[in-house]
C-alpha cells in the first residue's frame, strides 16, 4: 500500500517563535518581567517627579493618602535604585578592555531569580504609585462624555471624508488579478497576502493619521478650550478620541474583510478552493535531532535562514553506519483521533541537494511513528508468528506504524501520509509519564540532506477529506483580522498617547517608527546580541566610508577600539530600548496561517491580545499624565 | 448683586518660560480681584495686557505660576467647578463639521445633561439666539455673526451661574452687536454672573457694573464704572422741551459764575453713531424700499 498522497499544495508554517500559550504569557517569569520592566520605568518617573517638586504635593496630602504614597514610594527605593544602576551600566564597555564581554549577549527576558521576587513587588509598588491617581480619577469618569468625544472623533473622520482613501483598496478589486498566479496551488496563498497587505498598510496608516491628528488638531484651532472648560476629565478625551477612532478603524476593517473574503471566495479557482481553501487543525510535536552535530538544530548546512536542522543519508563512522534521525515527540494525543478510520500526517520539508540526483526525482525517506507502549521485540515475535498482521493490527496491538513501500518528497510540496486512527487509540493507553507517539524521520539517501523544523511535521485534527471549508476558512480570516484589530490597537494607541504632547508629523513618524522598530525585532536583537554582520552600527559606518568588507576584522588602532567600544553601549541602550518594543511580528504573522490553510490557534491569539492589552495599559498611564499637566492654552 | 464672591483670585501670577525653564514674559503679576453674584464685570486693557490669559487662567486653560483663584469657592485646577460656568471665547472654536443642533448636543452631553433635558434646552437656545432657520447647516457654512450666536448658545446649554465670554462683540456688525449686549444684559436679569473682556470700550461703558483695567500684566484700576469714569470736577445739566438762544446761555453763563464755575459748553447733545444706525436700520425695515439720495438730504420711496 501506497499511502503517499503528493497532489497537496505546499502548506507549510514556518513560525519561528513558538505560538504562545496562557500558560506562559500568564507565568511567574512573564508577570515578574512586566513588573520589573514597567515597574522600573514607573519608579524613575515617580522619583524624578518627586525629586522636581512633587515631595511638596506629597506633604500637602492629608492623614492616610500621605501615609499611603510615602510607603510606596518606600518601597520603590529598591527598583528605582536597580533602575539607576543599570542606567550607569549602560556605559560600563567604555570603561572595559575591547574583548570583554558584555551583558548584551544575555537573553532579553531573562529567567526569573529569587532576587526578582523583592524587586517585582517593589516594581508593583511603583506602578501602584504611579496609578493611583488614574485610579482615584476613575469614579469621576462618565460613559457619556467618553461616548460624546468618542461620537465626535467617528463624525469628523466621516465627515472629513477620510474614508476616501479607503477607496484606494479598489485598485486591488480591480487589477490585483493580473498579479495572482493562475497555478492554484499558490493562488489561495497570494490572494490573502494581497488583501491583507492592501488592508494592513491602508488601515494603519490611515488609523495612525488620525489618531495623531485630532487631539493636536482639536489644540491648534483651540476647539479643546471649549471641551476641558466643561466638566470633563482629561483622560475622558483620550480615551473618547481611542474609541471613536478604533470604532471607526473597527467598522472599516469588519467592512474590508467581509469584503476581502467575498474576494477571495468568488475569486479563487473551484481547483484552488478544493485544495486551499480550509484551516487545518495541526498537532505539532516537539523535536529534537539524533546523531547530528546538535540535538536542538540538527546539521547546519549553510543556509543563511536557519530556521530548519538537516540530517544526512546513512554515514559510516568509526562505530559502524550511523543513520542521523529527526523525531518529533508527542507528550499526549487527543482522543478524538483515536475513534478515527484514518489521521493523516503532512510534512513539508526541505531538500539540500549535494549532487544533482535525478530530474522529477524527490527524496525517499524513512518514515517510522511508535507509541509509548512499542515494544519492537514482542511485535517481531507476533510477525513471525502470523505474518499476514495487517498494519492496522500493529498498530493497535503494538503501537507501531510505518507506511509500505517508499516515501518520497519533493522540494516546495506538502506531503501525507495516512495513519491508523489504532495507533492513536493504542498512544492513549500506558504509563502517561512517558511520551505517547515519536515521529522518527531518516533520510534514505546518502547525498542528500533533509531540512526540517519542529511545524514541518503535524497531524490533521480535522477531517483531510473534507475538501473546500469556506466556512471554517472564513472563520481563520476573520481570526485573522482580529489580530489586525490588535495591531491597529497598538498603534493608534501609541499615536494618540505621543499626539497628547507632541504634533502629529512627530507623533506619527515616532509611532511608525517604534512600530517598525518592533517589526524588526530580530534584527534589533541580532545587533543587541553582536551577531550583526560587520560589528555594530558606527563600525558598520565605519566600513562604509573605508569601503572595507564586513568579515575582515578592524585594525587594532586606538580610533577603532573606541568605535567598538561606543558601539557596545549602543547595543546596551539598543538592549535596554528593547524591552520596550510591542510584539509586532507576532501579530502580523497570521495571514500567513491563513494563506497556508492553517487554523489560527484560540490560545496563541487570545495571548498576544493580553500582550497587547498590557502593553497599551502603560501607554494610556503615560497619556493621562501628559494631559493632565499639559495646558492645552500655553505656548506650544 | 449680592456680597457673595464668584471669582476670586489672590496675587494671581502667570509667567510664561521658554524651552529651558527660563523667564520668558510675566503675562499676569500678583492679580487680586473679585467679581461678585449677579454682576457684569468687565476685563479691560490693551493687546498683551494679561485680560485673557486671566480669563484662561479662571477657566483652567492655564495653571497659575504664583497665587491662586478660586471659581464658586473652587480651585480653578478643579474640573467639577466648571459645571456652573458657560465659557464663549474670541473665536468660535467649534467643529464647523457638526450643525447647530449636534453642536448643542455634544456639548450638553459634556455636562452629562439627560437626552430629554438637553433636546428641550437645545431647542430654546437655538430659538433664543435666533438660529433656527439654519439648525440643520454644518457650522462651515455660518457666518461669523452666526457662529458668535452658537457659540453663544452651546455656553448657556448648561444654564451657567458664571458666563465668560472673550471679546463677545468682535467681529460683530453694529446690530449683532446690539444683539449680544440685550443678551448679556438679560442674563445678568436672570441671575447669572458675567465676566467680559472687550476692547470695545463703549461696550464695556454700556454693560459693565464693574470693570478691571491691565496693563502689561499689572492692574492699573478696578471698580464700579459710574464711579471711576465720574468726573467730579465738571457739572452736566440736561434739559428737555428748550431751545438755544443767547439769552439762555447769558442766564446759564451769570448762575454758573454765581456758584464759582465757568460755563464751558453749550448746545444740542448729539446722539451716539450706534443709536442712529439702530434708528435708520429699523426704519429702513419699518419702510422696506426707501433709499438715501445722495443730491438731497430727504429720503425717497422707490
Amino acid at each position: 500500500m501506497n499511502s503517499m498522497n503528493l497532489n497537496l499544495p505546499w502548506a507549510a508554517l514556518s513560525l519561528e517563535r513558538d505560538p504562545l500559550e496562557l500558560f506562559q504569557v500568564l507565568s511567574v517569569g512573564s508577570t515578574l518581567f512586566y513588573l520589573l520592566t514597567v515597574g522600573g520605568l514607573a519608579s524613575l518617573c515617580a522619583f524624578l517627579w518627586f525629586l522636581a517638586g512633587g515631595f511638596r504635593k506629597v506633604f500637602a496630602l492629608k492623614g492616610f493618602a500621605r501615609i499611603a504614597v510615602l510607603l510606596l514610594l518606600a518601597l520603590s527605593i529598591p527598583i528605582f535604585l536597580l533602575d539607576i544602576a543599570s542606567i550607569v551600566a549602560l556605559f560600563r564597555p567604555l570603561f572595559l578592555p575591547a574583548d570583554a564581554v558584555i551583558s548584551a549577549n544575555a537573553p532579553l527576558v531573562p529567567r526569573p531569580g529569587w532576587a526578582d521576587f523583592p524587586l517585582a513587588l517593589s516594581g508593583l509598588a511603583a506602578i501602584l504609585l504611579v496609578s493611583a491617581p488614574f485610579v482615584a480619577n476613575l469614579p469621576r469618569l462618565s460613559l457619556r462624555r467618553i461616548l460624546a468625544i468618542a461620537n465626535l472623533s467617528f463624525k469628523e473622520a466621516i465627515r472629513k471624508r477620510v474614508l476616501y482613501a479607503f477607496t484606494g483598496l479598489l485598485l486591488i478589486v480591480l487589477f490585483g488579478s493580473w498579479f495572482i498566479p493562475s497555478k492554484p496551488t499558490d493562488e489561495l496563498r497570494t490572494y490573502v497576502s494581497v488583501v491583507f497587505y492592501a488592508m494592513t498598510v491602508v488601515l494603519i496608516l490611515v488609523g495612525a493619521l488620525l489618531a495623531a491628528s485630532g487631539l493636536p488638531a482639536d489644540i491648534r484651532t483651540q476647539s479643546l478650550f471649549l471641551i476641558v472648560t466643561k466638566p470633563v476629565e482629561r483622560v475622558e478625551i483620550l480615551l473618547g478620541r481611542l474609541i471613536g477612532t478604533m470604532a471607526l478603524m473597527t467598522l472599516v476593517l469588519v467592512v474590508l474583510t467581509s469584503a476581502g473574503l467575498m474576494y477571495i471566495i468568488r475569486g479563487v479557482s473551484p481547483d484552488a478552493a478544493e485544495e486551499s481553501l480550509k484551516a487545518r487543525l495541526p498537532l505539532f510535536g516537539f523535536l529534537e535531532f539524533k546523531n547530528t552535530s546538535s540535538a536542538a538544530k540538527g546539521d547546519n548546512v549553510g543556509r543563511e535562514w536557519e530556521y530548519r536542522g538537516y540530517i544526512s543519508g546513512p554515514t559510516q563512522s568509526a562505530t559502524g553506519i550511523v543513520s542521523p534521525e529527526a523525531s518529533w515527540v508527542y507528550p499526549t494525543v487527543p482522543s478524538v483521533l483515536a475513534i478515527r478510520d484514518k489521521v493523516q500526517a503532512e510534512f513539508t520539508f526541505d531538500i539540500y541537494r549535494t549532487t544533482k540526483g535525478f530530474e522529477n526525482r524527490g527524496v525517499g525517506i524513512g518514515l517510522v511513528i511508535t507509541t509509548r507502549n512499542h515494544d519492537a521485540e514482542a511485535m517481531r515475535r507476533a510477525r513471525e508468528k502470523d505474518p499476514s498482521l495487517s498494519p492496522e493490527q500493529i498498530a493497535s496491538d503494538h503501537g507501531y506504524f510505518q507506511p509500505a513501500g517508499s516515501v518520497t518528497f519533493f522540494d516546495y510540496a506538502t506531503g501525507s501520509v495516512d495513519i491508523p486512527g489504532a495507533l492513536f487509540a493504542n498512544a492513549l493507553k500506558g504509563d502517561p509519564k512517558l511520551p505517547a507517539l515519536t515521529v522518527r524521520v531518516t533520510c534514505k539517501e546518502s547525498t542528500q540532506y533533509v531540512g526540517m523544523a519542529r511545524y514541518d511535521f503535524y497531524f490533521r485534527q480535522d477531517d483531510a477529506r473534507a475538501g473546500a471549508q469556506p466556512v471554517r476558512f472564513a472563520v481563520n480570516f476573520f481570526l485573522a483580522s482580529f489580530a489586525l484589530w490588535l495591531r491597529l490597537l497598538l498603534v493608534i494607541s501609541v499615536t494618540l498617547v505621543l499626539s497628547t504632547e507632541l504634533s502629529t508629523v512627530i507623533s506619527l513618524l515616532m509611532g511608525m517608527v517604534l512600530m517598525m522598530l518592533a517589526h524588526v525585532q530580530e534584527f534589533v536583537r541580532e545587533l543587541v546580541e553582536g551577531k550583526s554582520a560587520g560589528g555594530g552600527p558606527l563600525e558598520n559606518i565605519k566600513r562604509l566610508i573605508d569601503n572595507s568588507v564586513a568579515a575582515k576584522p578592524l585594525e587594532d588602532t586606538a580610533f577603532n577600539t573606541l568605535i567598538q567600544q561606543s558601539d557596545k553601549v549602543v547595543r546596551e541602550v539598543l538592549g535596554a530600548l528593547a524591552r520596550f518594543l510591542p510584539e509586532v511580528d507576532r501579530l502580523s504573522y497570521y495571514p500567513e496561517y491563513v494563506g497556508n490553510g492553517f487554523a489560527i490557534g484560540g490560545a496563541d491569539l487570545a495571548c498576544n491580545a493580553i500582550l497587547t492589552i498590557f502593553y497599551i495599559l502603560p501607554w494610556l498611564l503615560l497619556g493621562f499624565y501628559l494631559l493632565r499637566w499639559r495646558e492645552v492654552a500655553g505656548p506650544t | 448683586m449680592s456680597n457673595v464672591k464668584v471669582v476670586e483670585t489672590r496675587k494671581l501670577t502667570k509667567i510664561f518660560l521658554d524651552f529651558w525653564g527660563r523667564k520668558k514674559k510675566t503675562a499676569l503679576r500678583a492679580l487680586d480681584i473679585h467679581v461678585d453674584e449677579g454682576e457684569i464685570f468687565g476685563l479691560l486693557g490693551p493687546n498683551g495686557s494679561g485680560k485673557t490669559t486671566t480669563i484662561k487662567l479662571l477657566l483652567g486653560l492655564l495653571y497659575p505660576s504664583e497665587g491662586e483663584a478660586f471659581v464658586l469657592g473652587k480651585p480653578t485646577t478643579d474640573v467639577k467647578k466648571n459645571e456652573y460656568i458657560g465659557y464663549l471665547p474670541e473665536e468660535s472654536y467649534l467643529y464647523r463639521f457638526l450643525n447647530a443642533e449636534e453642536t448643542l448636543d455634544f456639548y450638553g452631553r459634556l455636562f452629562d445633561i439627560e437626552p430629554r433635558v438637553r433636546r428641550k434646552r437645545a431647542a430654546e437656545l437655538i430659538e433664543r439666539v435666533g438660529l433656527e432657520r439654519d439648525k440643520k447647516r454644518q457650522l462651515r457654512e455660518y457666518s461669523k455673526g452666526m457662529r458668535q450666536r452658537i457659540g453663544l448658545a452651546q455656553a448657556l446649554i448648561n444654564n451657567p451661574k458664571l458666563v465668560i465670554l472673550d471679546e463677545p462683540t468682535s467681529g460683530l456688525d453694529p446690530l449683532g452687536a446690539y444683539w449680544m449686549k440685550d443678551l448679556i444684559r438679560s442674563l445678568r436679569n436672570e441671575g447669572k454672573t458675567v465676566i467680559m473682556c472687550s476692547h470695545r470700550l463703549e461696550d464695556v461703558q454700556d454693560i459693565c457694573d464693574r470693570i478691571a483695567i491691565l496693563h502689561e500684566g499689572d492692574l492699573q484700576a478696578y471698580g464700579k464704572v459710574s464711579t471711576l469714569l465720574q468726573d467730579a470736577d465738571r457739572l452736566e445739566l440736561r434739559a428737555s422741551n428748550i431751545r438755544l438762544s443767547d439769552a439762555l446761555k447769558r442766564d446759564l453763563e451769570a448762575v454758573v459764575k454765581a456758584h464759582g464755575g465757568t460755563l464751558d459748553a453749550f448746545g444740542h447733545p448729539t446722539t451716539t453713531l450706534e443709536d442712529y444706525f439702530l434708528k435708520v436700520v429699523a426704519e429702513s425695515k419699518a419702510r422696506p424700499g426707501r433709499r438715501f439720495l445722495a443730491d438731497d438730504t430727504a429720503v425717497q420711496s422707490r
